[in-house]
């Protein structure tokens, strides 16, 4: 039931990538299409950073966040 | 609530998952903050997967989940993992009956909000201005310090 599947550092990058995607496609930095395709490619990881959950994760059944996973089968 | 009806005593009601990854991570700081106010709050732990007809009756839709109780009313809920110092400042506060000041919101989560938000703002005044993204990224930034100002 629990649905994040990033860590804080995981969140954080996506939201830098995101916004620096934005960047260069707002700001003319890359133009064309390749540069409107920048900029609205830049709103994946951006929401997906500020959500906390990966849809991609989720298919691979891959997590970020499994600090207490570790810790189980380390036998800590 | 009938469920919480019995609980009369100041009560934080739990409910998890065994596979909830954020719930085994918080399991053991709640464990030990619960310790610190045994005498003065009650922690209820609900698995979801034994007992899903009370988890459904009490509205959960994610773990983990802490819901504070007072005289068997719910006073707040609380979704996603908190970090020890958060768990204690509820603690304190559902012990105290007033938990207006407990952020229904994860730091982590506010964190990245705001920062989120600031950046996005000032990518969007480098970039042109785009008016766009500045409203945006305020937007974001102004949410998360309202959820950090008024919980």
């Amino acid at each position: 039931m629990s649905f994040k599947n990033e860590a804080s550092w995981d969140r954080i990058a996506r939201v830098a990538l995101g916004v620096v995607l934005i960047y260069l496609g707002f700001s003319g930095t890359v133009d064309g299409g390749f540069g409107t395709f920048l900029g609205i490619l830049g709103f994946v990881p951006l929401i997906t950073g500020l959500v906390g959950w990966c849809p991609l994760y989720a298919v691979l059944n891959f997590r970020t966040n499994d600090d207490a996973v570790k810790s189980e089968t380390a036998g800590v | 609530m009938s469920d919480l009806a019995s609980y009369t005593h100041p009560t934080l009601v739990e409910v998890m998952t065994p596979r909830c990854v954020e719930c085994r991570a918080m399991q053991p700081d709640l464990d030990t903050v619960a310790e610190g106010h045994r005498d003065m709050v009650d922690l209820v732990v609900l698995d979801a997967t034994k007992e899903p007809e009370r988890a459904a009756a009490l509205r959960v839709r994610g773990t983990p989940t802490l819901i504070a109780v007072k005289d068997g009313v719910e006073i707040a809920r609380f979704v996603g993992r908190r970090s020890r110092t958060e768990l204690d400042e509820l603690f304190a506060a559902v012990a105290a009956g007033d938990t207006d000041d407990v952020a229904s919101t994860s730091r982590s989560d506010r964190l990245v909000w705001g920062v989120g938000g600031i950046l996005l703002a000032g990518a969007g005044l480098l970039a042109g201005p785009s008016w766009i993204l500045v409203l945006m990224g305020a937007g974001l930034a102004g949410y998360a310090l309202l959820r950090s100002v008024a919980g």
